[in-house]
């Protein structure tokens, strides 16, 4: 009975991992979309197809918020939750903007939110890597 | 700047971090933009030699990847930044703008080391 519980629980720390791979995979592909966006400033890119690939990136950001909220989550994670809608909020901030902004502008934004994403990923990789610890300890 | 050891980039992110700290001192003390310009293009010009520095290393340990990370974005952000400072754009966006730069610098010392828990 108490091996069946043992597994029970490691199961679901297994799904809760996966969960979280799902989104890092997720947060990645952000991370590269961001990335091209600023490249696509830098090359002097229309402010039309910024907006259109900004929007398109929010999407993906939405999805992430998305998923998120479905995980079951420890209470010490509720701050990567609130990262990523800080993210979503920020983007959308950013899109209202893009208009009217000078194109130096544009791409300190991209790169600040670029940044924004990055210290995302590197705070799902370190709840990842303790959820993974924590697994191996209970497994 | 050149470093032989890793501990060292942590020695200078700490100082460039307590630069960054001043900046948004003399920001919120209303100090003049041409000064806190002067700084803030110091700034840009120091992460861009602790990255430097860090192309430099041979190996790198897995516990400094996420401020080795960090460090990358921070510097392309360094680089607009020194570019962004030739326009000379209003006052108001350059403050927002170092501070943007500024806050971001600060952040880099969560990653000196591996993160125990998120």
């Amino acid at each position: 009975m108490v091996h069946g519980w043992t597994h029970l629980i490691w199961r679901k720390q297994k799904m809760k991992l996966s969960n979280y791979n799902q989104v890092l995979i997720k947060i990645s592909e952000v991370k590269k979309t961001t990335s091209s966006l600023y490249l696509m400033a830098e090359n002097n890119a229309s402010k039309e197809i910024l907006i259109k690939r900004f929007t398109e990136l929010l999407n993906l950001v939405e999805e992430i918020c998305i998923q998120a909220a479905q995980m079951d989550m420890p209470k010490y994670t509720k701050n990567f939750r609130v990262a990523i809608h800080v993210i979503w909020n920020a983007g959308d901030e950013l899109l209202k903007i893009i208009n009217t902004s000078s194109l130096h502008q544009i791409k300190l934004d991209i790169i600040d939110y670029d940044i924004l994403i990055l210290q995302l990923e590197l705070n799902a990789s370190a709840i990842l890597k303790y959820e993974e610890t924590h697994l191996s300890k209970t497994g | 700047m050149k470093f032989s050891h890793q501990s060292s980039i942590i020695i200078e992110v700490l100082n460039v971090v307590d630069r960054a700290n001043r900046i948004v001192d003399d920001i919120e003390k209303g100090n003049p933009v041409f000064v806190i310009k002067e700084y803030a293009q110091n700034l840009s010009k120091e992460i861009l030699e602790i990255k430097e520095s860090i192309d430099g290393l041979h190996c790198i340990d897995d516990n400094l990847q996420p401020l080795v990370l960090y460090i990358e974005k921070l510097s392309s952000q360094a680089t607009t930044m020194l570019e962004y400072f030739k326009t000379n754009d209003t006052e108001e966006n350059t403050k927002k703008n170092i501070t943007m730069l500024a806050n971001n610098t600060i952040k880099m010392a969560s990653y000196d080391r591996e993160k125990k828990s998120a």
